[in-house]
């Protein structure tokens, strides 16, 4: 059964892109084009793993990955952030409920071999996640 | 005493009303040739204590000898009448000012002087009054001058003469601002016009040369209800505050061009990620010889190199001019303009399009294209927000007021709103609600151009009853910008 995996992102390009390389890579994919869509999809869909663009308008990503990490059937799962904000970590640091780090960043424009590895390791041995 | 009965003092066997003597509202003493104090009323007694058996040297100043200078002594001899003034020490050893009359008292006018009647008034308030007053004049932290109707100084203080230099007798053009004629709209002349008070802002030159910015107010000075004989000139220096004014109007700019930088950065790697998708897509259409697959990344292709050129496009808009370049206009023409270029697309829309101007507004120096590029970008996004609400009725407001000093412009719209999270990004960011629409430059150029006017772009908005875009620019940083141009022609 191939792995599945969520796709965030408010950009088409990048849904249409990432969901075709995915795929060809021989995972199953889903997209959400904000992260109400994703938190809507993600306890029936159940991905092996996640790629999440934090900066988006109405529902930032931000919000969305802090009700996954809040959900106990939800927080195992591995988040890869996708952005182009450089400082885009400073986005987790500042926050004040200190929440688990996501398990990557990948930064915009991506590197397909590095964003593949990433998942590959999401999906095969997703860190413990600490409580 | 050797007898009950006191002796009569001889001026009362001279003066046989001398009852006068304590009517008076003086401190007065009768002397004799011989600086005896042969009379004095209670008031002098209570005032420079016992007299009785006393030279008048010995009473008024507490001395042993006669003074250097006599007045009762010229008095005497020529038998006319003085006034001086006197320092002495009172009956509690005070030091103390007087003002001292020495009339001469004689049988008749043939006769030599017999007795000098002195009438002295206590002035030590007065003069410390005056003393404390001409600190106060000197060292109060503002240029003070008193001018009369010729435009010449009579009168400044300390502070002026260290800025301005000496000035007593001088033009105050001349001094204030080194120049040959009078000052154009001098509220000083105002004032002696019409009496009352007028304040404005000027620019002088100091006695180093340096430009220094004052904020003068111009008082009457008059005497009972007759024309105004002087003015008062009272003047704040304002340099240090025009000049922090500045860095902030600087730092403002400064701030704004580093996020649009950041913002133009994360629109370009947006892009970007748009193109990587659509070559990686094509690619692989080519290798699995896949006709829709390549066309579905040829199109993703397509709509980047777009995105990039509208980017382009307006980003050479938004980076145009650094200062604008200000002229004389009617607010209200420039939002006529407006409203009719975008009258038949808002009707297209079922949008109606009106003014609300304000009839008294006058005139203002803008940057014309500047501000039309604003209230165009403003325009369009009401008219945008009205397309995505639902309401039967949408409308967009422009307005025009004059608010405390400050010229305002406002788009009001009662389209979809904007919710909290958007409204925290719309100026900073290269953001965009419109997708592949917009390049999210609009708002950000029109509050590069509000900056540049010197003013300052708020939004107020409640998601679901429409928004309301508020330019406020304060007229003096607007009329700020002529002077900069002409700095700036003149080097």
């Amino acid at each position: 059964m191939p792995k599945k995996i969520l796709i965030v992102d408010d950009e088409p390009d990048v849904r249409v892109f990432l969901e075709t390389l995915l795929q060809e890579n021989g995972y199953e994919t889903r997209t959400a084009n904000d992260g109400n869509e994703a938190a809507n999809i993600v306890s029936d869909f159940m991905p092996d793993a996640i790629t999440l663009d934090i900066i988006m308008p109405k529902e930032t990503g931000v919000k969305f990955y802090r009700h996954l990490k809040k959900d106990e059937s939800l927080k195992h799962i591995p988040v890869i952030v996708l952005s182009g904000v450089t400082r885009f970590k400073d986005l987790f640091d500042l926050d004040r409920q200190a929440m688990p780090k996501p398990y990557a960043f990948v930064e915009k424009p991506i590197e397909r071999d590095d964003l593949l590895d990433k998942i590959k390791q999401a999906v095969e041995k997703p860190r413990e996640v600490e409580s | 005493m050797a007898s009950d009965k006191p002796q009569p003092p001889v001026a009362e066997v001279l003066w046989p009303q001398r009852e006068v003597l304590e009517q008076l509202p003086f401190n007065v003493a009768v002397i004799d040739r011989e600086f005896n104090v042969v009379d004095a009323n209670r008031d002098f007694e209570e005032y420079f204590g016992e007299w009785r058996g006393r030279k008048c040297y010995q009473v008024y100043k507490k001395s042993d000898k006669p003074c250097a200078h006599c007045n009762a002594l010229e008095t005497f001899e020529d038998g006319e009448t003085r006034v001086t003034d006197e320092t002495g020490i009172d009956q509690k050893g005070r030091p103390t000012h007087y003002v001292v009359h020495s009339a001469p008292l004689r049988k008749d006018p043939s006769q030599p002087v017999e007795y000098v009647l002195e009438m002295s008034s206590d002035v030590t308030e007065t003069r410390r009054w005056q003393r404390e007053y001409q600190i106060l004049f000197d060292r109060v932290p503002c240029y003070i001058s008193v001018i009369d109707s010729d435009f010449k100084i009579i009168r400044a203080n300390e502070a002026f003469r260290e800025q301005f230099g000496d000035a007593i007798g001088e033009h105050c053009f001349k001094i204030y601002k080194r120049r040959t004629s009078k000052c154009p709209e001098c509220p000083a002349e105002k004032t002696f016009k019409d009496g009352q008070a007028h304040r404005s802002n000027q620019i002088g030159t100091s006695k180093k040369g340096e430009v220094t910015h004052y904020q003068v107010t111009t008082s009457p000075l008059r005497r009972g209800e007759d024309k105004v004989a002087h003015v008062i000139e009272i003047s704040n220096d304002v340099t240090d505050l025009k000049k922090l004014q500045e860095e902030m109007i600087d730092a403002e700019r400064l701030a704004a061009v580093g996020q649009t930088v950041a913002g133009l950065a994360h629109s370009v790697k947006n892009i970007l990620m748009g193109l990587e998708g659509g070559k990686y897509i094509v690619s692989l259409g080519l290798q699995k010889e896949d006709k829709a697959l390549i066309e579905k990344g040829w199109e993703m292709l397509e709509r980047n190199f777009d995105k990039t050129t509208m980017l382009v496009k307006d980003f050479l808009e938004f980076a145009k001019g650094r200062q604008p370049a200000a002229v004389w206009i009617d607010p209200n023409e420039l939002v006529d303009e407006i409203v009719g270029l975008y009258r038949d697309v808002a009707a297209q829309n079922g949008i109606e399009l009106r003014a609300d101007l304000d009839p008294e507004i006058g005139q203002s120096p803008l940057d014309p294209d500047g501000m039309h590029t604003c209230l165009t970008n403003l325009v369009s996004n009401a008219i945008d927000a009205c397309n995505m609400s639902e309401k039967e009725e949408a409308y967009v407001e422009i307005r025009t007021r004059r608010e405390n000093g400050k010229l305002i412009f406002e788009v009001a719209d009662n389209g979809h709103g904007i919710d909290y999270e958007i409204k925290k990004k719309i100026f900073t960011t290269f953001f965009t609600t419109k997708g592949g629409e917009g390049t999210g430059l609009g708002l950000l150029t029109t509050r590069k151009i509000v900056q540049e006017h010197g003013g300052k772009i708020v939004v107020r908005s409640k998601p679901g009853e429409g928004a309301r875009f508020r330019i406020e620019l304060p007229q003096d940083r607007l009329e700020r910008l002529l002077e900069l141009a002409e700095s700036e022609d003149n080097d």
